[in-house]
Order: C-alpha cells, then sequence, then structure tokens
C-alpha cells in the first residue's frame, strides 16, 4: 500500500471515529448519568462508568452506629452518616446511594458492629432507582407517555394525509405559479415554533382543542405538511407516470390508482417521511408549553421535572426514557430512510 | 364506416401548442395500423387521446358507431401497451395480469382462466409467482403484453413498445407481437419511430409530420410511391438522394437538366413536367435505384468517398457537383474509396415540387 492510501484511510478513520464519538458521547453520559446515584454525582473525579454496588463499613460508636462509604479514589473508608435511628439509615441509603433496604435488614447487619467491631457489607445498587424515582415524583408519567404517542400519531397522520396529497398534486399536475408554490412551501418552516404559538392557542381555544393532543398535533402539523409534501413531490416523481396511466387503461379510476398503485410505491418513501413528522412532535416541549400545559406530553414533563428536582440523574433518566421509544421508532423504519433522497429502486 | 373513426381530430397544448393537426383517420377491425413518424410529429398523442390519457380538443374520435371521446378510459374498451412496459413492481406476474379482471369484477375462477389462456399466449406461464424485478427486459414486456391480452380489448394500443429492448430481442418480440396479432385478428394501433419495425409489422402505415398525416399506405405503398419529399426522406435507410434539377423541353423530349448530367423522362410523367419547363423541381431517386454501369449508358462519373459495407450489400458514398449521394449496390464490394464509377439511373425516380415538397404526379 502507498504512503498516500495509508494517510487517505487514515484520515478517512479518524473522522468516522470523530464523527461516532460526537455522535455517541452524549448519548453515553446521559444513559450513565441515568445510572448515577445522588452520592456518586457529587464526587469529584466522577467515575466513568456507573457502580453496580457500595462497599460500606459500619462501626459502632458512642451509641451510635457509624456509617462509611469505600472511595476507592482515595481507597478509605469516609463516614458519611452516624445516627442510632434506623429510619435515617435507610432514606441515606435510598437516597443518596440508591440502595433499597428495609429498616429490619438494616437492623440485623448493622447489630453485629455493637459487639465484634467493623461491619463490611456489599450492597447492590438499584440501577433503575432514578427511573422509579422518575415516575414516582411525576405522577402522571404514564398518562404524558400516551399523550406524547398520540400527538405523533395525530401528527404523522395528518401530515402524511394531506403533505402527500399536495406533493402528489406538485409532482403530477401542471398548473399556474406551481414552482413559487413548491417553493413557498418551505417558507412555512422559516417561522419559529413560538412564534405561531400563541396565535394558534387563540384558534385552538376557539375550537375548544386546547390542552387536547389533536389540537397539539394540528400545530406540529402546520410546518410538516409543508415539508412532507416537498419531499413526497420528488417521491412521486421517482414513480414513472406510466405505471399510473396503465392502471387507468386497465379499468380504475384516479382515485384507485393513487390508492393500488401510487401510494404502495411511494410507501417506503413516506414511512421515512413519518420520521421528521414523529421527531417534530416527539422532541417538542414549547409549542406544548403554550398550548397544552394541563395536558402535558412526555417532553414538556421532563422539562419541567428538570426545573422541579435540579438533580441531574433524574433529568438525565427522564431523557433516556424520552430517547427510547424515538430510538425504537427510528430503528422499524431505518430500511427506508434512503428513500428519503429520493433513492427509489423500481 | 371503419372500426376506429378518427375526425379531424386536433389536440392543443395550453391553447396554442399544436401537437394534432385536424387528423382524420379510417381503421378497419382486424387491421395492424401503424403510425410512424420522427419525435414530435403527435403519433403518441394521437394514441392516448384514442386511449382517453389525453383530452381531444376538437375532433370526435368513433369506436363501432359510437363516440368514446368524453368516456372514462377504464370504459373505452381498449388496452394498451408501455414504452416503459409500465409493469406494477410491487405486485407478482400474475397479480399484474389480473389486475384488470378484479375491478371488473370477474369471479376468481374465470379470472384464473383468463390469466392462464393470457400468459400461454405471451409464453410466460412459468413466471407467473415472480416478481417483475426478478425478469429481464424482454420478459417484462411479455407481461405487458399478456397483461393486454388478458382484458380481451376492442382495441390494442401499442405505444412504441419495443424500443426499450436491445436489438435482437426486439426482432423477436416483434415476430411474436405479429403472431399474436395474427392468431387474435385484433384490431391494433401501433406507434414507432422506427421504420423497419413499422415496415415489417403493418398492414398500413400512417406517416405523420408535425400533428399531419403525410401519407397512408401499405409499406410497399409508402416505400415505392412516397407521396412527399418527407415521405421519401423519412422511409429507407438511406433515406433518398435529392437532387435540384431543370425541367427542359426540346423538341418533343423532357429533358431533367443538372449541371453535371441530363437525362430523357421517359415515364409517363413527363406530360406532367411539361407545366414546369425551365423551373427547378427535386429529382428524387432512392440509393438502389442508382446502378453501377459501363462508360456507355453512365449518366455521370462519379469519385467514391467512402464505402460501407454491409454484408448483403454495400453503401456507397458518391460526390455529385459538391452534394453527397449514397447508391446501394449488391455488385460492387472490391470498389476502393477514391476509385471512379459509372453511375445509372433506372426508371424507379421520383419528382417533387420544390416549393411544397409534394410529389409530382
Amino acid at each position: 500500500m502507498s504512503t498516500k492510501k495509508i494517510m487517505a484511510k487514515t484520515t478517512f478513520y479518524i473522522i468516522i471515529v470523530t464523527v461516532l464519538i460526537a455522535v455517541l458521547l452524549p448519548f453515553f453520559f446521559f444513559v450513565s448519568s441515568s445510572l448515577y446515584s445522588s452520592y456518586e454525582v457529587y464526587q469529584f473525579p466522577r467515575s466513568f462508568l456507573p457502580k453496580m454496588s457500595f462497599d460500606i463499613m459500619v462501626t459502632w460508636e458512642d451509641d451510635m452506629y457509624q456509617l462509611h462509604v469505600y472511595d476507592d479514589e482515595d481507597d478509605f473508608y469516609e463516614l458519611m452518616i452516624y445516627t442510632s435511628n434506623i429510619d435515617d439509615f435507610r432514606i441515606f441509603l435510598k437516597r443518596e446511594l440508591s440502595i433499597q433496604l428495609t429498616n429490619e435488614e438494616i437492623e440485623s447487619d448493622f447489630s453485629a458492629s455493637k459487639t465484634g467491631g467493623p461491619v463490611y457489607e456489599t450492597y447492590k445498587k438499584d440501577l433503575l432507582y432514578n427511573f422509579k424515582t422518575f415516575f414516582s415524583i411525576t405522577n402522571n408519567a404514564d398518562k404524558a407517555i400516551l399523550n406524547s404517542v398520540i400527538a405523533a400519531g395525530w401528527t404523522i397522520l395528518i401530515s402524511l394525509t394531506l403533505g402527500s396529497m399536495a406533493g402528489y398534486a406538485v409532482a403530477r399536475y401542471g398548473f399556474a405559479g406551481k414552482n413559487k408554490l413548491n417553493l413557498s412551501l418551505l417558507l412555512v418552516r422559516m417561522f419559529p415554533a413560538v412564534a405561531i404559538a400563541i396565535p394558534m392557542l387563540v384558534y385552538l381555544i376557539k375550537m375548544g382543542l386546547n390542552n387536547t393532543m389533536f389540537g397539539l398535533a394540528i400545530v406540529y402539523s402546520v410546518g410538516n405538511i409543508a415539508l412532507t409534501a416537498w419531499i413526497t413531490s420528488s417521491i412521486f416523481q421517482g414513480i414513472n407516470v406510466e405505471l399510473e396511466e396503465a392502471s387507468v387503461v386497465f379499468g380504475a379510476s384516479r382515485f384507485q390508482t393513487f390508492l393500488k398503485i401510487t401510494l404502495p410505491l411511494a410507501f417506503p418513501g413516506m414511512v421515512a417521511c413519518s420520521m421528521y413528522a414523529f421527531l417534530g412532535a416527539w422532541n417538542d416541549s414549547i409549542t406544548a408549553l403554550i398550548l397544552s400545559s394541563n395536558n402535558p406530553t412526555l417532553s414538556l414533563l421532563i422539562y419541567k421535572a428538570l426545573g422541579m428536582s435540579g438533580t441531574i440523574q433524574l433529568s438525565a433518566a427522564g431523557a433516556v426514557i424520552l430517547i427510547i421509544p424515538a430510538l425504537v421508532f427510528t430503528f422499524i423504519i431505518k430500511n427506508y430512510i434512503n428513500q428519503l433522497w429520493g433513492d427509489v429502486k423500481l | 364506416m371503419a372500426f376506429l373513426e378518427l375526425m379531424n381530430l386536433t389536440k392543443k397544448y395550453q391553447g396554442k401548442i399544436l401537437a394534432v393537426d385536424n387528423m382524420s383517420l379510417g381503421i378497419n377491425e382486424n387491421e395492424f395500423l401503424v403510425l410512424l413518424g420522427p419525435s414530435g410529429c403527435g403519433k403518441t398523442t394521437t394514441m392516448r387521446m384514442i386511449a382517453g390519457l389525453e383530452e381531444v380538443t376538437e375532433g370526435d374520435i368513433v369506436l363501432e358507431g359510437k363516440s368514446i371521446k368524453g368516456l372514462q378510459p377504464k370504459n373505452r374498451g381498449v388496452s394498451m401497451i408501455f414504452q416503459s412496459y409500465a409493469v406494477w413492481p410491487h405486485m407478482t406476474v400474475y397479480q399484474n395480469i389480473a389486475y384488470a379482471l378484479k375491478l371488473r369484477k370477474m369471479s376468481k375462477e374465470d379470472i384464473k382462466k383468463r390469466v392462464q389462456k393470457a400468459a400461454e399466449m405471451a409464453n410466460i406461464t412459468e413466471y407467473l409467482e415472480r416478481s417483475p424485478n426478478q425478469l429481464s427486459g424482454g420478459q417484462r414486456q411479455r407481461v405487458a403484453v399478456a397483461r393486454a391480452l388478458a382484458v380481451e380489448p376492442k382495441l390494442f394500443l401499442m405505444d412504441e413498445p419495443l424500443s426499450n429492448l436491445d436489438a435482437k430481442l426486439r426482432i423477436t418480440m416483434r415476430t411474436e407481437l405479429k403472431k399474436v396479432h395474427e392468431e387474435l385478428g385484433s384490431t391494433t394501433i401501433f406507434v414507432t419511430h422506427d421504420q423497419s419495425e413499422a415496415m415489417s409489422l403493418a398492414d398500413r402505415i400512417v406517416v405523420m409530420n408535425k400533428g399531419t398525416i403525410e401519407q397512408i399506405g401499405t409499406p410497399n405503398e409508402i416505400y415505392h410511391n412516397c407521396e412527399s419529399m418527407f415521405v421519401a426522406n423519412f422511409i429507407g435507410s438511406p433515406p433518398t438522394n435529392f437532387i435540384d434539377v431543370t425541367i427542359e423541353l426540346e423538341d418533343k423530349r423532357v429533358i431533367a437538366k443538372h449541371e453535371a448530367f441530363q437525362f430523357n423522362i421517359t415515364t409517363h410523367i413527363k406530360e406532367t413536367l411539361k407545366s414546369y419547363e425551365g423551373k427547378k423541381v427535386v429529382l428524387g431517386v432512392r440509393p438502389e435505384n442508382f446502378t453501377v454501369t459501363d462508360e456507355e449508358k453512365k449518366l455521370f462519373k462519379s469519385k467514391v468517398q467512402f464505402m460501407e459495407p454491409q454484408g448483403s450489400h454495400t453503401i456507397a458514398v458518391i460526390g455529385l457537383s459538391g452534394q453527397q449521394l449514397k447508391i446501394v449496390s449488391t455488385k460492387i464490394f472490391d470498389v476502393k474509396v477514391g476509385q471512379q464509377l459509372n453511375i445509372g439511373i433506372n426508371q424507379k425516380y421520383f419528382f417533387f415540387d420544390k416549393e411544397s415538397g409534394e410529389r409530382i404526379r
């Protein structure tokens, strides 16, 4: 291999790795943060990976139990709390170390230190503690997840139905000002959501659709219809007109042709298109804050939780909860994503 | 009245671009009619108007005595084979053929029988369960043919169905289309820009140019009895040679005079040509109607500029006062470039009016 080739290859892999790191590092940060206990979060330097368990030492002095936690950075047992109240220990273990124990278990484990010197124990951390806490402090989280799914579902349905029809018209029919219309479709997306949210709220209240997911989806669809029309028109253009004409000649109406020929052929591209609608609806919290504050979506709930608790590991847990369905959705449609760039193979 | 009658058919795009201009044509039952012309001559537009894919601007289309102008394509009783085959890629071959039958709400049994019959005619019975993506171009074309056959139409429309195939397959498919036509006796309109396709398939050829009909006739009529310079130029490969000559009268003889040669016109045409005395007309001679002859019978002498051997015959490009002529001969195989040839002419020549381009008869 020539030097030039080696250089080229090296550069290529450096770039790939950089991109990978840039993409994966925040994701890793969130996932690992969501698994930390409170104690780990405030340690400096913070460990790279979350701990699975804690080593603790209990001593008995002055009629009180003294709880030490092993610090592997400095290799010593750090005194954390001393009290005679078992309840305090239980709460400390739970809140700071994400260890779930009953008073009886604590009592029986600790009592040996009264006579036989220090007691050493290894307690398993409850890894999902933050997630459980997230659901318990935000008492309507499951409702919010459902809301998010409904809002995203409506957004996909509305923007794909209307957008693909507009896209089809642009692709297949000639009319005056077609090119200008096509370009102006994208203008709609230039308005920030916040700018149109207030007038939208007025309209939604008039229609009685505020605080409903359908109303929220209508607002999300505004920008998405335009984008869907833009993308689908290029997908439809990629479908040979003769395929539709053949259908018409062989006995189908225009509408039957669209359903039986055009739609199945455009389907992969439209699935890919639905990703934009999904992500737009799923990730938004600002519009939801204005339009549906009393009936929050998941991302709005997380946004609020962030302000409420102020603890990083809880927010991270919320973020992970938000990411997972989006990942699943993207994974399902991954085979279709290439179609977005008009890569329609017929 | 003919089976299918096109009456003063006119198509204008956006109110001004004239694609088909006042075209009238009758097509007989069981006839294989070919619309032939260069691209943009309106042949495809005409076919699309018959199919109902294009609106008629003016005129009427009458099939079996009834106007079909305002009907939906599906109610016209026509089926069509497209240039790109238009075989639906998301359906199996069977589903493709059965599509039209299902829309007609036929029973499952009947559909199965019809599909089987059509598949047999098109020779694709072993591919019925395959997806079109697994088929070659020629096989896809057969699917398109089977699909068109299955609906048992009154009229077959074929829009350059062979032009996407490679040269060899084109000739095979050509024969098969003809065979299918002869078995069914179906009325067929076939659009093409390929004259050899037109000649080999057609009962009658309609030569079109700029939205109008130049000539209608059997392949032999079209070739040997051209109505206009356009047809003489378009039909035949290489095309007809055109030479400007002046008509002169000497005693009772009518002479076609060119700076390099002159000859006596002896055919019946000389009576008509008398009125052209002193005027320029265009002499049209097909390449094979020039002869390579001896010193005595020669019309003119010319140097060979290029030789194009074709196997069965040879095309020689010769010069005539700054003009290039192409002659076809089955005799001269050993002629070198630069050699002088004695060129004669037989009596199968045409004269055309220089202004209108029409044949002088």
